[in-house]
């Protein structure tokens, strides 16, 4: 190592290690762009001296578990994180996050206190105010140094002698200062779904942060342009699903060549979901107990049914989604241009308007629910938590308690409001789970904002009564499947693969059987490491035998003294050290975790070969993506072949050479990120230059890519035409080829009078077959594995249609917490790849030709 | 009749190029056909006369360059697209067609004026013909001018109507088109008029003029003291005036708001000066806080604050490149040094120049200058907007690329040495269980990391490597199953005569390594290179599992905290990304020397 580069690096690490040794380190994960909580927790540190607040935008349980599931299984959880309340629920059934039940009472206890303390100074009972000033500073005190407790020590020395103004002054302040955390403030609902168990058990595993809810959406002008007004000629918005329905089509418009100009309203477009329709119909997902999941009730059929009937009016969901799929965003979104009459949508919608839209005349209302149903709104959001193995709960607790207090939600308010207004943007706050704050928040930001239009006030006023009768998703372990199941019977169902029950029954049915094995078949045998590392053991040393015994004894001995072979063994030994330490260990483990029930938080279960019967007989997603991944092997062969093409015109003698291979190499090297946007749009159906040349070239009725299923034409061919794109990656292994071989040969064959083609087939393949060789098992390998496009562009949709193995054993690692099984998905995998590789193995002396042989 | 094949291929490929720029610059083929085809005729003709004209050899060099040029276009796409989006104001970004060449922003040397930057055009209905559409866009746009007199009259910007005319009747005609019902497209033209006034009203003129007015407009400031409180001042109607430039200040209206009108005929600066009560007393005054909206002209300004006998100047260079309300703040540095630039908080400091700094107890004085921008700085300063936006708004940019190199240079070293020395094993050597251990090495890469992850991430851990750099770069020193697979292949390929003289020569086994195969393995070694650091610096699954403290976040990871801060300010992102990447196009642009000595490889046979 360079000596500068060392010095510098150990120069880095000493400023960070005097830096934590100043300060206690508050470790929290998921703290998004939010200028006010950023302005909260500095305030924070201010209030306790000693204490650093470390924060990490992304990184909590919702896009990316691998780390917080890393954390709370490797024991360095963060201190305390935000997560989509939703999915609280499962970490804290797995006993991943803390109780905070006794944090709570302790904490209303200490507000409790302060408030005898004052009253009792009121009355002038300096005794009675004694015994409570000593319980919270004795409280305090614990906590260790905070603003809160040097004015309850102030008080403490003062209390004898003190003058009882500036002692109720203190008090006072004392008070606000220690506001506790008190459940009824909440919104029911939000704390609700921060809470799990039944009866007694009941816990509360999270305090909410913020939430929202949803309503109906329209634009006055284009309803009453098609005459849907009440007696006054007003816009007069749906009531029921009936008139909804009514309206999807009355709204939705076409041109003469039966394309679609105008979208009246879409069923799932905004954010709604089959979710909201099935509690507007009076349905739940869940039972009472959470032991059954009721997804296939009638009335969520009829729910999905309806969702059916409407894309059906209004050409397909096909149709539907194409016209989507032109759709932009900011000041082009499709609701404020008019291109979408009416949409089921969040509260968030009220900032964008205000910001893009401010004049859009448009009207808000409670989802429409069917006729004589109450309408009732769907709540989201979320919520601190701590994980189990967090170091300071204690301090983690007293941050959420001072995240939630009445003075910090209107600092939170303020700063944002201020930051909104330095960068030119209106601000519609956003809503707190606490009613009584939304309600100072309208009074003091928004009711007197000359900046925000009417219609704006009065949304935010909706949307926060509405909150009173809203509904949240069910806090059960299966949480995240019941989600993924939902979703996949609507898309089976708008796309007619089935009928609405039978889509919601196979979805009730997979979620069934993993709550039955949660509930129903109770703990099993852990496993006993000691004798898996035993079977390890003898394994290895069986293979050594068998080695010894077959490689012919003596002969192998004498072998293994050679120089060449000592030489070898000391070139292989860092890979091999590696092998042993950081592969094979960990793949051991893995083939145990796969004859294991193994959810990362709690120890592995021995279950046997259930994965592994499971996967073959119970699993349809098992085939369906392996089906899926197969079918990718096509894109194989091209991108090689184009690969090469791209090598050899770049193997010419050309000026500017180092210029287009740079070029021709750019796009393996622009972030995924940002590709994936520019993909998007040259694949975009309506306005997409893939589909442009197409109709160019006479082709009537392009495919929908990225938005289809199909397998001939569909996303997983649009998958294959991005990989294509990116060949460049695989030109470098071929222009080395390319470069090592010898001139001569071409002469040769030039004066044997070959022309191009005989020199390309009989000169340069036989010499790339090495290459072609290791890029063809590359390929293959890279291919099993293809996940990233799934993961960042299509997250395996439409219709599961690029649900790839890979994405599949993600998914069931780290978001329905079965790592057993997908132990046994990646062995399965490991075998198939394993296959297919021997396989070539053994062809490869036919048609590879290593010069050195 | 031999040279029409060359012809046609050379057509082909020409052709190809001719769409896929119609079908970039216009988002579609369907609009612009006469113009495609007539000048696919003209390349037909071009080819067949090349065909003929040039001989073989030329010929099929000109058909690589071209082969090379459009490929070129081709995969440079994302990319161009990238550092275009970074370069963009927000309206440009979800725009179809898309916009490959940023907008030049609008050269102003007077202000308010006019510009329909921001106006998206009607789209042409199908019962429409080009001609015939341009024509209606201009008659429709008169006449809704017309319908939107009255209206405009209430209004109370100062703006000729000459000025705004052109301008506002696009504006005008694209939010009445995209009101009316589609099947009107289909009616005669003063039907489609008709109806197309029928939309004007007030709130629809107030947003079209929204979209094409520009301005620059005050309010008195805000005062801010140490504690953060905020005072606000009753502004007497006379506070702000001009004191060097040809400019007017408009009275306030309801809210307080002045309009500035200005002009650069003769000079380039102007000085807006205001003295202000201080509702604090000068200890406590800590900044203020100015309401303001800009006009867009990315002129650069600066604020002078006299207070208490003391004069500071902002330091950060500032533009008027937006133009909405604003708030942007300004604090003294000396009494309060965290960067808040990201905030909006602009830092002043004293500055040289103390003469005759104004000093009235209870007020302070503000200057605001303003230095007019070449169209040339004013292009330059719109270009790189976002890239300084994302600069300040990234904490530890420093420790990002210190952490990214410092990681880069050990795993290349590491994967070099370590992959080389067993690729020379597997290939070169005969060793008991060689191919039963080179089986392990590939099915090693055969299982998918995910399941790997956990019981590593244990290992690291207990290793003590949890948030430290070494759980990134150590494992590069154990080789990796890919490279060393990789360089197998290469090394076989390499021809034994030169090992077996070395070997006469008594060379050992690692003297042959050493001296033979690493030199003769150069492009591959090269190749190695090049993915490590790629690998490396693209790597974010792995930071983002072992990394907990941002001081020692690489730039991949930084970058995914930055997208998930920033996600939705496209412009910021994209310019982050761009940077991200130019490191990796500089070194693949160097290193290609070293697959050029691949030719050292085919020097054997002289």
């Amino acid at each position: 190592m360079n000596p500068v580069i060392r010095f510098l690096f150990f120069a880095a690490l000493l400023i960070a290690s005097a830096a934590s040794l100043a300060a206690e380190e508050l470790i929290v994960w998921g703290t998004p762009n939010d200028r006010g909580l950023k302005a909260a927790l500095r305030q924070f540190e201010v209030e306790h001296p000693g204490w650093e607040v470390v924060t990490s935008a992304g990184a909590s349980g919702g896009m990316d578990p691998q780390k917080l599931m890393c954390g709370i299984a490797g024991g360095s959880p963060p201190d305390m994180l935000q997560q989509d309340r939703f999915s609280v629920g499962e970490w804290a059934v797995r006993e991943a996050f803390l109780p905070l039940d006794d944090y709570v009472r302790s904490s209303a206890e200490e507000e409790a206190w302060a408030a005898d303390l004052r009253d009792a100074l009121q009355r002038e009972d300096r005794a009675a105010a004694g015994t409570a000033l000593k319980q919270l500073h004795q409280r305090l005190n614990q906590r260790g140094p905070s603003q809160q407790l040097s004015i309850a020590q102030q008080l403490r020395d003062e209390l004898a002698n003190g003058e009882r103004r500036v002692l109720m002054a203190q008090a006072e302040e004392l008070s606000i200062l220690v506001q506790g955390v008190h459940p009824e403030k909440f919104f029911d609902a939000c704390w609700q779904e921060a809470s799990f168990g039944q009866g007694d058990e009941r816990r509360v595993y999270a305090v909410p942060n913020s939430t929202d809810d949803r309503a109906l959406y329209y634009n006055e002008d284009l309803l009453e342009r098609a005459g849907l007004v009440d007696a006054q000629g007003k816009a007069k918005p749906p009531q029921n699903w009936r008139e909804l329905k009514e309206y999807a089509v009355r709204l939705t418009e076409f041109d003469a060549d039966g394309n679609m100009t105008r979208l009246g309203f879409a069923p799932n477009y905004g954010n709604s979901w089959l979710y909201i329709y099935g509690w507007l119909n009076g349905g739940r997902f869940m039972s009472e107990d959470g032991r059954t999941c009721t997804l296939a009730e009638p009335r969520i059929v009829e729910a999905l049914a309806f969702m059916v009937e409407i894309y059906d009016a209004l050409g397909g969901v096909e149709k539907v989604d194409a016209f989507q799929s032109a759709f932009q965003t900011g000041e082009f979104d499709p609701f404020f241009m008019g291109k979408v009459a009416m949409k089921i949508d969040g509260n968030w919608t009220l900032n964008n308007i205000a910001d893009y839209a401010p004049n859009l005349r448009f009207g808000a209302v409670p989802a429409p629910a069917p006729q004589g149903k109450e309408p009732v709104t769907w709540s989201g959001g979320f919520s601190w938590a701590i994980p189990t193995g967090s170091r300071h709960p204690e301090m983690a607790f007293e941050l959420m308690r001072f995240l939630n207090s009445d003075r910090i939600w209107t600092l939170r308010h303020q700063v944002s409001a201020r930051y909104a207004a330095s960068r030119g943007r209106s601000y519609v706050p956003s809503m707190a789970p606490l009613p009584h704050i939304n309600q100072h928040t309208y009074d003091a930001l928004v009711a007197n904002n000359s900046e925000l239009p009417t219609r704006i006030k009065d949304g935010f006023l909706l949307f926060a009564d509405l909150m009173s009768s809203s509904r949240f998703r069910p806090v059960t372990p299966v949480g995240q499947l019941l989600w993924d199941e939902h979703a996949r019977a609507y898309e089976k169902a708008v796309r007619h693969t089935y009928e609405p029950h039978e889509a919601l029954a196979r979805g009730q049915a997979s979620v069934q059987k993993e709550l039955d094995r949660l509930y129903v078949d109770g703990t099993k045998d852990q496993v006993n490491w000691n004798y898996a590392i035993l079977a390890a053991v003898a394994l290895v040393a069986a293979l050594l035998f068998a080695a010894y015994w077959f490689g012919g004894k003596k002969d192998l001995l004498h072998q293994l003294r050679r120089e060449e072979s000592l030489a070898a063994y000391l070139f292989v030994s860092p890979w091999l050290i590696g092998l042993l330490l950081l592969t094979a260990g960990p793949i051991l483990v893995s083939i145990v975790y796969s004859f294991c029930r193994y959810d990362v938080l709690h120890p592995a279960e021995f279950v046997g070969l259930e994965n592994y019967a499971r996967l073959f007989t119970d699993d349809p997603m098992f085939w369906k993506s392996l089906g899926n991944t197969a079918y990718m092997m096509l894109g194989v062969p091209v991108g090689m072949a184009a690969g090469l093409a791209i090598a050899m015109l770049l193997n010419t003698e050309a000026k500017g050479m180092r210029f287009y291979r740079t070029v021709f190499y750019l796009p393996a090297i622009v972030p995924m990120v940002a590709s994936a946007i520019l993909w998007i749009w040259v694949l975009n159906p309506e306005v997409g230059l893939v589909n442009s040349m197409l109709r160019m070239l006479g082709v009537g009725d392009p495919p929908n890519w990225l938005q289809s299923a199909s397998w001939a034409f569909g996303s997983k061919s649009a998958i294959i035409l991005m990989g294509l794109w990116s060949a460049g990656s695989g030109m470098i292994i071929w222009l080395a080829g390319l470069k090592g071989i010898p001139q001569h040969l071409y002469e040769a064959a030039e004066i044997d009078g070959a022309g191009p083609w005989r020199r390309f087939f009989h000169v340069t393949l036989p010499m790339l077959s090495p290459y072609i060789f290791f890029n063809l098992i590359m390929g293959i390998i890279g291919t099993m594995q293809i996940f990233t496009q799934a993961y960042i562009m299509t997250e395996g949709g439409p219709d599961d249609s690029t649900l790839f193995y890979a994405y599949y054993l993600f998914n069931n690692a780290f978001r329905y917490f079965k790592m057993g099984y997908a132990s046994a998905l990646a062995w399965i995998l490991f075998l198939i790849i394993l296959a297919l590789t021997l396989l070539q193995l053994k062809m490869a002396p036919r048609w590879v030709h290593y010069e050195a042989d | 009749m031999a040279r029409l094949g060359p012809a046609c291929i050379l057509f082909g490929e020409l052709a190809l190029a001719v769409l896929l720029a119609f079908a970039a610059i216009y988002g579609s083929l369907e609009h612009e056909l006469t113009a495609l085809f007539s000048s696919l005729a003209l390349l037909a003709i071009l080819c067949i006369a090349l065909a003929w004209k040039l001989s073989d050899e030329r010929f099929f060099k000109l058909w690589i360059q071209v082969a090379l040029i459009e490929g070129c276009a081709l995969f440079a796409f994302p990319f161009v697209w990238l550092v275009s989006t970074s370069m963009k104001y927000d309206e440009e970004i979800f725009v179809y067609p898309p916009r490959w060449i940023p907008a030049l922003p609008t050269t102003v040397s007077s202000s308010p004026y006019a510009t329909d930057e921001s106006t998206i055009k009607a789209e042409q209905p199908a019962s429409f013909s080009l001609v015939r559409w341009q024509d209606f866009v201009e008659k429709g746009g008169a006449a809704l001018w017309q319908a939107s007199q009255e209206p405009l009259a209430q209004t109370s910007r100062l703006l000729a109507a000459e000025t705004l005319r052109p301008v506002l009747k696009d504006a005008l005609f694209s939010a009445a088109a995209r009101g009316v019902a589609p099947s009107i497209w289909y009616e005669d033209d003063d039907a489609i008029i008709a109806a197309l006034v029928q939309r004007v009203d007030a709130v629809m003129v107030k947003d079209a003029l929204a979209l094409v007015y520009r301005g620059v407009a005050l309010r008195a400031p805000t005062i801010k003291d140490r504690a953060q409180n905020i005072y606000s001042i009753e502004a007497a109607e006379e506070n702000w005036h001009i004191t060097e430039g040809r400019g007017a200040l408009g009275a306030a209206d309801a809210s307080g708001a002045r309009e500035l009108s200005y002009g650069f005929a003769d000079g380039n600066s102007l000085v807006l000066m205001g003295d202000f009560p201080t509702p604090i007393d000068a200890e406590a005054f800590l900044g203020f806080t100015l309401p303001m909206r800009q006009d867009r002209s990315w002129h650069a300004w600066r604020v002078v604050l006299e207070i208490a006998g003391r004069r500071y100047a902002s330091t950060d260079a500032l533009y008027w490149g937006k133009h909405r309300w604003q708030e942007i703040s300004f604090k003294l540095e000396e009494k309060d040094e965290r960067d808040e630039r990201e905030l909006g908080i602009w830092p002043l400091d004293l500055t040289d120049d103390q003469q005759g700094a104004y000093d009235t107890p209870g007020h302070m004085r503000i200057r605001v200058e303003i230095e007019r921008a070449s169209p040339l700085t004013a292009t330059w300063r719109k270009y790189v907007d976002s890239y300084y936006n994302a600069y300040i708004a990234t904490e530890h940019r420093w420790a990002y690329v210190f952490n990214s190199v410092y990681l880069a240079v050990l795993t290349i070293l590491g994967q070099v040495l370590s992959c080389s020395l067993a690729a020379y094993a597997f290939a070169r050597l005969q060793w008991p269980g060689r191919d039963l251990i080179f089986g392990l090495l590939l099915a090693t890469m055969m299982l998918p990391g995910q399941v790997t992850m956990i019981p590593v991430f244990m290992i690291f851990r207990a290793l003590g490597w949890y948030n430290t750099l070494e759980a990134l770069w150590v494992p590069s020193f154990f080789g990796s199953a890919f490279f060393i697979f990789m360089l197998r292949q290469f090394m076989r390929a390499i021809p034994g005569d030169l090992e077996d003289a070395a070997k006469i020569d008594g060379c050992g086994f690692f003297g042959i390594y050493w001296r033979i195969i690493l030199p003769l393995t150069r492009p591959a070694l090269a190749a190695v290179c090049i993915f490590t650091f790629m690998n490396t610096w693209n790597d974010f699954m792995g930071p983002l599992i072992y990394i907990n403290d941002q001081r020692l976040y690489p730039l991949a990871l930084g970058l995914f905290d930055f997208r998930s801060e920033h996600g939705s300010e496209f412009g910021m992102l994209m310019a982050a990304s761009t940077l991200m990447t130019l490191p990796v196009i500089a070194i693949f642009f160097a290193a290609q020397r070293y697959f050029i000595q691949g030719v050292t490889l085919t020097g054997m046979k002289g």
